[in-house]
């Protein structure tokens, strides 16, 4: 059913409407063309508004700085790896739920706990299990007698990316189990049942069936979680601020260094740009598999 | 929570071994999800002598509140305690700043947001809220960061850095264009009828809105005020670069303050304090956690 013009707005709602516009326009759009314009602009000494025009020169800087390749690097790795781990975690709770398995009732409540905790507690709580003086996961291991002595985590080139994606990726799970737990739930049942006629088994059952019909929510479940992983902050911030050297910097991360603590904010805007634009490519992507209907 | 009753439960049955094999992946499974936020609430009621220990105390031997109590500067705080970690001072007060700034984002989103939303679904075609709606889904795309530059040197100019006014209006601008999204498929949904029969007798739009519509919301705008103060309260980044002291610092700043004294910090009290920022949130998830379970799924929820 289409509502279309069965409401004329009067003046009284023009005039409501307003403040929201103003809002959404204030700090939505306009943030956005006026990075743009900052990315232009020579804003080296820190004092706004006494830079000159600049042309591409943040951006012909920006790309020859060779911390700017790393941190690229660095979040095209994060997001793949972190996205990686959600989405088979996720997938396989989701799988779990959906079977009888013994108390699937529990899991459920369990699923949402890491998403309705604050990203900077989540780190705060990593930070304290990866501690190389009395860390759980140290003492763990120790415990168990697979390692000898205690490990400093964060703070070893190897290990460091790899202990901030794992803690990033199990607050992601949630978001992936409820996804592709609301689309296990809504395949009918006569299509196993039809499968199972036609002498499929479990495994043959899952390939033709289940992964068809979840294809969509899982790659909407994907694309989100790569939007998100790629602005990660909060976490590299607290864990190990972009170390040791610069082994966990991203893009965010790099974005705030730059304009925060170094206050170049002509470089840092020509890295949010970029930044701005890998995410909107994949949102585009996304708006392309979004089912076609005449709501959405 | 249970699953739809009927025929799909039925579809395989469980032998032994399967049960079996299915529990032990549960478990794995809550294993898992569970073992870091337990070890977090073991730790913040366990003495500091007990978690400096090798291998750690799994089970606290003299579990004990003193962290709360130090945490919020109640009587019997641990005064030296204290003194060592500094930053926790700034904690009770941030707790509140946090309450006000959620609290106000939730009150502007709710009032603009529903009106914005209103307006969408009723006054404009369907080709132009569908760009619309795309155009706000895809300017929340954007990374926080690309876009806190500019809202730091326009809240410099106009001299509201550091303030939770200042805050509390950068949260709703961020946070206007997810809520219109939720609420305007939530009036796409509402019957017109009631609607027209009210404009019929004499009432304009926003009377409309306020006497009929507004009242028969509640869902809505519980699952928009949810998510507005879940996504408000767990931000960190624009809290971050938008104060400079813990005059209008939110908890999570000052959670990561706490976190950076040159000494090793007492695990136990930021431990507890983590537990109390998490508090908020999981329980109103908890409360609310089909309206949360619906704004995920319609693709909105998570700043």
């Amino acid at each position: 059913m289409d509502l279309t013009r069965r409401v004329r707005p009067d003046t009284t709602l023009r005039i409501l409407n307003l403040p929201a516009l103003a809002l959404v326009l204030g700090f939505s759009v306009l943030p956005i063309l006026y990075v743009g314009y900052l990315s232009l602009q020579d804003l080296r000494l820190g004092s706004t508004g006494s830079g000159g025009f600049a042309g591409l020169a943040n951006y012909r800087f920006t790309l020859a700085d060779s911390s700017v390749a790393t941190a690229f690097g660095n979040t095209l790795y994060f997001s793949a790896l972190a996205v990686a781990i959600a989405t088979s975690v996720g997938l396989g709770i989701a799988l779990l739920l959906d079977s009888e398995a013994p108390g699937a009732r529990w899991l459920v409540l369990a699923a949402v706990l890491p998403w309705a905790i604050p990203e900077i507690v989540n780190a705060l709580m990593w930070q304290w299990i990866y501690n190389p003086t009395y860390g759980a996961l140290d003492g763990l291991l120790v415990w168990l007698g697979m390692f000898r002595e205690y490990r400093a985590w964060l703070s070893t080139p190897g290990s460091a990316m790899h202990a901030v994606i794992f803690a990033y990726a199990w607050k992601l799970v949630p978001f992936v189990v409820i996804i592709l737990y609301a689309a296990l739930r809504s395949i009918p049942a006569e299509l196993y049942e039809s499968a199972q006629t036609d002498g499929a088994g479990r495994r043959a059952q899952f390939q033709y069936v289940t992964l068809p019909l979840i294809g969509p929510a899982l790659a909407v479940a994907i694309l989100f979680s790569v939007v998100w992983s790629m602005r990660a902050f909060d976490i590299v911030y607290l864990l190990t601020r972009g170390g040791p050297g610069e082994a966990t910097v991203v893009l965010s991360y790099l974005v705030f260094t730059k304009a925060f603590e170094f206050g170049d904010m002509g470089a840092a805007a020509a890295v949010a740009v970029a930044l701005a634009a890998v995410t909107f490519g994949v949102t585009c992507m996304y708006l392309r598999i979004l089912p076609q209907d005449e709501d959405r | 929570m249970s699953g739809f009753p009927g025929a799909k439960r039925q579809r395989h049955r469980l032998g032994y071994r399967r049960a079996l094999a299915l529990g032990v992946l549960v478990g794995l499974s809550l294993l898992y999800l569970l073992a870091p936020p337990a070890w977090m609430l073991i730790s913040s009621v366990s003495p500091d002598r007990e978690l400096r220990s090798r291998p750690p105390h799994w089970i606290p031997r003299a579990p004990t509140l003193e962290h709360y109590r130090t945490l919020f500067q109640l009587p019997g705080a641990d005064r030296k305690v204290l003194d060592q970690n500094p930053q926790v001072r700034a904690f009770p007060r941030s707790f509140l700043n946090s309450v006000v700034i959620a609290g106000g984002t939730v009150a502007l989103c709710l009032v603009f947001g529903s009106i914005a939303a209103y307006s969408l679904s009723r006054c404009l075609g369907r080709r132009m809220r569908r760009w619309v709606l795309l155009g706000l889904l895809a300017s929340r795309m954007i990374p926080v960061i690309s876009v806190l530059i500019p809202i730091y040197l326009a809240l410099q100019t106009i001299g509201l850095l550091n303030t939770l006014r200042g805050l509390i209006l950068v949260y709703t601008g961020l946070l206007l264009p997810f809520v219109i999204w939720i609420l305007e498929g939530f009036y796409r949904g509402f019957p017109v009828e009631l609607e027209e029969a009210a404009a019929m007798d004499g009432c304009s739009p926003i009377g409309v809105f306020i006497r009929i519509v507004l009242p028969l919301s509640g869902n809505g705008l519980f699952a928009g005020a949810a998510f507005v103060f879940i996504s408000t309260w767990s931000d960190f980044i624009v809290g971050l670069v938008l104060t400079t002291s813990e005059v209008a610092w939110p908890i999570s700043v000052a959670l990561a303050q706490a976190l950076n004294p040159i000494t090793e910090p007492s695990w136990g009290l930021l431990n507890s304090a983590g537990l109390v920022a998490a508090l908020v949130p999981a329980i109103l998830a908890f409360l609310l956690r089909g309206a949360v379970m619906r704004g995920m799924l319609s693709g909105a929820l998570k700043g």
